[in-house]
């Protein structure tokens, strides 16, 4: 290997960009170029029912997964016919009531699945597949299999009739005044979540499988005709690429398919409220929701739109404009606060007023340890304390937290291991971290803090410096799906609605200019 | 092709020189010369920067008919050999724009903020993430001169408007006379104000095109100059012309004269800090320009090599003052107070009057 | 391997490579700074200079021992730094100037011109900000140091506040900082005045009546009547006149007051003044509302000053039908005669205190005529004409309530 096979002169990974200059959509589903373009040979369609029960038998490990009903009969009385269906997973009554019974008693005199899925069998969405593969997985998910002899094609009825939790209230994106409903696990309700709040005949919903063996499924929730279609083929030919296999959660495909997955920011935005999803989905971005997982991923997203809370707009104007202002300063003091004092302390002391020097170096005089272990230290407790809050649940978490922070906080200056100055500087600076409202961003400023308390420690204001420039710089070349992380500051793009302070609400009835819609192109059609 | 360009609106594509221009214009030059026979710098430095902008309208004009990037200009009028010459010379006056007030910046942290610690050490602080950025590329040098050019604009503001109360306009006497050595200081001010603007029309397709750097090189300059016009008449109205001579970086030293006692006429440190993402950004840019025309003029596929060597050159030429080859390094910094302004000037102009005498012929024919 | 893992190494081995070439930029831990509020320089004995440093104390220790804000260090050396040196041998903690607020010199090392070899040469080795106020004590600048600070108080910078309330309410008390000083010697356009001040030890401060109250004594026993009580030892008395680095001459408060009049740095303040006869005292309060001055090339000039007047107390036997007519014409008259006299006085001290250089400045055109002029031997036949008006803003307000 030669050093400059080390340095660069490679090609460039193709890097999608949603600026006016790209052209063409790409196939969606297609594999990705560079990916090897086989693809798992399937087996023939079986048959006849004895085939078809053989082929189920085998595939599925029968005599050890129990969990597989396999009901032969004659429907009509006359022609051999296979249910297919996994235990729990379908609703039994559905089977017998609307699938079985009606196809047993059928007396008609022509049976074949036509007739038979026209007259008799009381299931309201019925599809026909002739892939032995996606009979597969229709049953795996639920649906059930109908099988007949002679048929060149199975039908798969909607049986789905699994346990599935309760819509319940956010946990982790409370407000004051809104909405009390989140995602659930059932990918059929968080669909239905969606679309109650979106009345929009383009609104599309395309239910796909993903993953290496095609496990997971999932919804791909967007306007059409309004969101951005290279937008739309990215999404999906990103998809095409996940070769893993069994993907459990929202997050782990969020990772798969982010721009930059070394960034500890998110460019993709998991939230848990069917309201913030509904909102911008209609502002042009591409819903992802994932069975199996209460979450649902935004894209594109920017700084600024993990930033801000729902409670915003829920609130009037000049609050709303408050509680942003609160919160992105409490970020940023969370980010820079204890630095700060951490390089006036050690490197500008002139800064510092004589009273607060002299409370400082009063506060210090018998704690041991040097200034900046004080500092990372108590960082640390606080890590640690928040993070055994959230993992013991209930109220004992709620306990933990105010005992942690009260008696270990008090302890801690009693023994002298840490000044009371500094413990102020590291609790507010927690309390401005909590402000943040997308929980992975939350984490990432934390832990950029201790990189700014670092660089403050070696080399004062001009390591804060240098690492804030340092990671601005990683920032403002971040982008999410095609949009720079920073829009629609850096680059400005075309916006009446200010950007840190809540606009009018009648701001928001149009998408971003950033998304590239083609809104505009449909309201000069008179829509 | 790895050449990191990107795109940038007109906002960035502004603020990136005029940011650029300003860290230039307040920061890099030398108090001896400026302020030796009285004080005339908010009136000659901007018209130094207009007289930068006028010097890159014969290649802005050519460019626009031509529709190739400055380094195409160069090879159509000189040739490929010429072409590769009239880059260097362009790059050798990027360097030097670059190089100066970064140095600057590094002799007010060594003697002034961190007294006592090696410069080498605060040299690895700051060149590192010049380099870093540099090789992100133009889009992102971009986007951060937008994110801080806001922020740098008003921590000059505030330095200026906290020592107000210390205004005198005694000590804007003797007034400028409008004599030679007025426009002596108005021209040769032209080797720090001509490279960020050039390199906006080396970064041309970054830009979208020679009519946006028009529009963007137009606003830069009367925004960075009307900038740089105040805060050296505000260090006018603190400094007579005699003390400002013998001070290093005056701008950081505005609030020493207030005797109240209040934390925010404390920050002149926290200040500088800010203004050093300025310059750091500027040199990243002007790093980055230079990289990206030997890029093109060589027919290069990826832009880091040319990054790192010009990182290097500029490295160099900042750490030269502080190291046993100080002497040369002074000889070097005359020599392009004098002349260096013609390495910044006589590639563009020349390439334009030769390209547009060969357009002239083409177009005949 | 795979060249993302390459590149990995490759930037990891070059972070650890220059990590420890950065390192740490030299910290110091504020708890082991101590901060230097005052500097006092005296004559040394055996050495060149006696230097006195004011060091703030902790708040704690402070209110555990309750003996007051400050701590003083004081030792012998042929330069700052040498006694500097020597003091941070004896204590455990390293001296930040960073905060220092007031430089005092005795009388005898500001007469010496012994203020430039501590400002030109170790301002910016020391840190100290330009914005630090230089004062003369007439007796020894330890002494008047110890006087600057209140037992009471833990707080010494504020205490030092004083000093500019001093200013604000009775313009009679010149601040000045180092940057003035610095610009008046490098620039020759004005020569520069600070405070002057005394320690006067008998006087009975607030801590002492405190103590003396716990002790059962009387507390105000000992003072006589004319000497002041409570407050601090150490008080301005005036102002001290420079020509170059060099102090030449003396002002008393009366005679500041009226030099902040020309130079403009007069705000306010209440002067009492005989009436007429001399038997009568009227005293008035002035404020400064305009103020100009120019040079002519002939060496002569102009200083006008126009205030307003308010009668804050006048003895019964003053008419008040004659007041308007006192303060505008025969105050007015004393005021500029006695500007006049506190300029003669500056000049035969060959200290252009009064500022009159930054108005023969604007005559030129060119720093090099401005060179060639040197005011500075010019000065010494200047002569200017001082016109004092006076606007009695009493006399609106009376005939309005009338």
């Amino acid at each position: 290997m030669k050093i400059t096979d080390i340095l660069g002169f490679d090609r460039e990974k193709k890097a999608f960009e949603l600026y006016e200059r790209e052209t063409g959509t790409p196939d969606p589903f297609a594999p990705w170029r560079d990916a090897d373009g086989k693809s798992e040979e399937e087996p023939p369609f079986p048959n006849s029912v004895r085939e078809a029960y053989e082929l189920f038998e085998k595939s599925f490990n029968t005599d050890k997964n129990k969990d597989l009903i396999l009901r032969r009969f004659l429907a009509g009385g006359r022609r051999g016919a296979l249910a297919v269906y996994m235990n729990g997973m379908a609703d039994d009554t559905k089977v017998n009531d609307f699938i079985l019974r009606p196809l047993m008693t059928f007396d008609g005199a022509s049976i074949s699945l036509d007739e038979l899925l026209k007259k008799t069998v009381r299931i309201g969405e019925v599809r026909r597949e002739s892939s032995v593969k996606n009979v597969f997985l229709a049953v795996m998910d639920g649906m059930t299999a109908l099988f007949l002899d002679g048929e060149r094609e199975a039908a798969i009825l909607e049986t789905h009739g699994y346990e599935k939790r309760g819509i319940d209230a956010p946990e982790n994106e409370k407000v004051v005044t809104g909405a009390k409903e989140s995602f659930t696990e059932s990918l059929r309700t968080n669909i239905t979540l969606v679309r109650r709040l979106i009345h929009e005949r383009d609104l599309v919903v395309e239910t796909e499988l993903t993953g290496g063996g095609g496990n997971t499924r999932l919804a791909i929730v967007y306007r059409d005709g309004v969101t951005n279609e290279a937008l739309i083929g990215e999404v999906k030919r990103r998809l095409a690429r996940i070769k893993t296999g069994g993907i459990l959660t929202s997050g782990m495909l969020g990772q798969m398919i982010e721009d930059d997955k070394n960034s500890p920011l998110p460019q993709i935005l998991s939230t848990e409220r069917p309201d913030r999803a509904a909102s911008h989905v209609m502002q042009g971005s591409v819903c992802l929701l994932v069975e199996g997982s209460p979450f649902a991923l935004l894209m594109p997203v920017t700084f600024f739109s993990l930033m801000s809370s729902p409670e915003d707009v829920y609130l009037r104007k000049p609050l709303g404009t408050m509680l942003r202002l609160v919160r992105y300063f409490g970020a940023a003091a969370s980010v820079l606060l204890p630095g700060y004092f951490l390089s006036l302390a050690l490197y500008h002391q002139g800064i510092l007023s004589t009273e607060v020097l002299s409370t400082v170096m009063a506060s210090r005089m018998m704690v041991f340890e040097p200034i900046g272990v004080e500092m990372l230290l108590l960082l640390f407790i606080f890590q640690l304390i928040r993070e055994a809050g959230q993992r013991v649940p209930g109220n004992i978490g709620q306990a933990i937290g105010i005992i942690g922070g009260l008696v270990m906080g008090q302890a801690a200056v009693t023994a002298h291991l840490a000044s009371p100055v500094v413990l102020i500087i590291v609790a507010a600076s927690g309390l401005g971290n909590f402000c943040i409202p997308d929980y992975s961003t939350q984490l990432a400023a934390s832990y950029l803090r201790i990189a700014v308390v670092i660089a403050a420690w070696l080399g004062g204001l001009l390591g804060i410096a240098a690492a804030v420039l340092a990671a601005a710089c990683h920032i403002a070349g971040l982008k999410s799906f095609g949009v720079p992380f920073l829009a629609p500051f850096a680059p400005r793009t075309s916006r009446k609605r200010p950007i840190v302070l809540r606009g009018d609400i009648g701001m928001h009835e149009r998408p971003e200019d950033m998304m590239n819609t083609s809104f505009d192109g449909r309201l000069e059609d008179g829509e | 092709m790895k050449l990191r360009q990107g795109r940038i609106g007109l906002f960035a594509g502004t603020a990136l020189a005029a940011l650029s221009l300003f860290t230039c214009g307040v920061f890099s030059i030398d108090p001896k010369t400026a302020y030796a026979n009285g004080n005339s710098t908010y009136l000659s430095l901007p018209l130094a920067v207009i007289i930068s902008l006028s010097a890159l309208i014969p290649a802005m004009l050519v460019l626009n008919w031509k529709r190739v990037g400055l380094n195409g200009l160069f090879t159509y009028a000189f040739g490929k050999v010429g072409g590769i010459v009239a880059a260097v010379i362009l790059s050798v006056s990027f360097v030097w724009a670059a190089a100066k007030p970064m140095t600057e910046f590094l002799l007010v942290l060594t003697r002034l903020v961190y007294d006592g610690v090696p410069y080498m050490r605060i040299v690895l602080y700051i060149l590192p993430v010049t380099v870093f950025i540099a090789w992100k590329g133009f889009e992102s040098v971009g986007r951060l001169a937008l994110i801080f050019s806001g922020l740098i604009l008003i921590s000059v503001a505030a330095a200026a408007l906290s020592a107000s109360p210390e205004f005198a306009a005694y000590r804007l006497y003797p007034l400028p006379s409008g004599n030679a050595d007025f426009f002596k200081t108005a021209f040769s001010g032209s080797v720090f104000f001509l490279p960020p603007l050039a390199a906006l029309l080396v970064n041309e397709e970054g830009l979208g095109g020679v009519k946006n750097v028009r529009k963007t090189l137009a606003a830069a300059a009367f925004i960075s100059a009307a900038a740089i016009g105040l805060v050296q008449f505000a260090l006018a109205l603190i400094y007579p012309h005699r003390v400002l001579s013998g001070l290093l970086m005056p701008l950081y030293r505005i609030n020493f004269l207030s005797l109240r006692q209040s934390y925010a006429l404390r920050l002149d440190k926290l200040f500088i800090m800010v203004w050093l993402l300025g310059c750091v950004i500027s040199c990243a840019y002007l790093i980055y320009s230079a990289s990206y025309l030997l890029t093109k003029t060589f027919s290069a596929r990826d832009v880091t090599p040319a990054v790192l060597t010009v990182s290097a050159a500029v490295f160099f030429l900042v750490t030269a003052e502080f190291s046993e080859n100080y002497a040369r390094a002074e000889a070097v910094g005359s020599f392009f107070s004098r002349f260096g302004s013609l390495f910044a000037l006589i590639p563009p102009l020349l390439a334009a009057a030769v390209g547009s005498i060969k357009l002239k012929k083409e177009s005949r024919l | 391997m795979r060249k993302s893992i390459i590149r990995l190494i490759a930037a990891v081995a070059a972070f650890a490579f220059v990590l420890p070439l950065t390192g740490c930029l030299q910290p110091v831990s504020l708890d082991e700074c101590g901060f230097v509020i005052s500097i006092g320089v005296d004559r040394g004995k055996e050495k060149k200079f006696y230097y006195t440093f004011a060091l703030q104390r902790p708040l704690s220790e402070q209110n555990v021992k309750d003996e007051g804000g400050a701590i003083a260090l004081s030792s012998e050396g042929e330069s700052i730094f040498e006694a500097i040196n020597e003091m941070e041998g004896n204590v455990p903690y390293s001296l930040n100037f960073s905060r220092t607020n007031f430089l005092i010199f005795s009388r005898e090392t500001a007469e010496a011109g012994d203020i430039e070899e501590l400002v030109s040469t170790s301002f910016d080795a020391l840190k100290i900000r330009t914005s630090a106020v230089i004062l003369v004590s007439e007796g020894n600048a330890s002494e008047f140091i110890g006087g600057m600070y209140a037992n009471n108080d833990a707080n010494i910078s504020k205490l030092q506040s004083a000093l500019m309330l001093d200013e604000k309410k009775t313009g009679m008390v010149t601040v000045m900082s180092v940057s003035r000083l610095l610009e008046a010697c490098s620039d020759a356009r004005f020569d520069y005045c600070s405070a002057y001040g005394v320690y006067d030890g008998d006087i009975v401060t607030d801590t002492e009546q405190k103590k003396s109250e716990s002790e059962g004594k009387n507390p105000l026993e000992d003072v006589k009547i004319g000497d002041r009580a409570g407050g601090l030892k150490s008080s301005i008395t005036g102002a001290a006149i420079f020509s170059g680095y060099k102090m030449t001459g003396v002002l008393t408060r009366y005679e500041t007051m009226l030099l902040n009049m020309v130079t403009g740095a007069f705000r306010t303040g209440v002067v009492t003044f005989p009436y007429k006869d001399g038997d009568s005292t009227v005293s008035v309060l002035l404020s400064l509302k305009k103020r100009s001055i120019s040079v002519n090339e002939d060496l002569t000039g102009e200083a006008a000053i126009m205030l307003t007047a308010a009668v804050h107390e006048k003895d019964a036997s003053v008419p008040d039908d004659e007041i308007d007519a006192w303060l505008t014409g025969e105050l007015a008259g004393i005021i500029a005669d006695d500007m006049l006299r506190v300029f003669l006085k500056c000049r035969s001290a060959d200290s252009d205190a009064m500022r009159f250089g930054t108005g023969a400045v604007k005559l030129f055109r060119s720093a090099e005529e401005w060179d060639a002029f040197s005011w500075k031997e010019r000065y010494r036949d200047f002569l200017p004409e001082f016109r004092v008006t006076i606007e009695n803003t009493d006399k609106y307000l009376n005939e309005n309530m009338q």
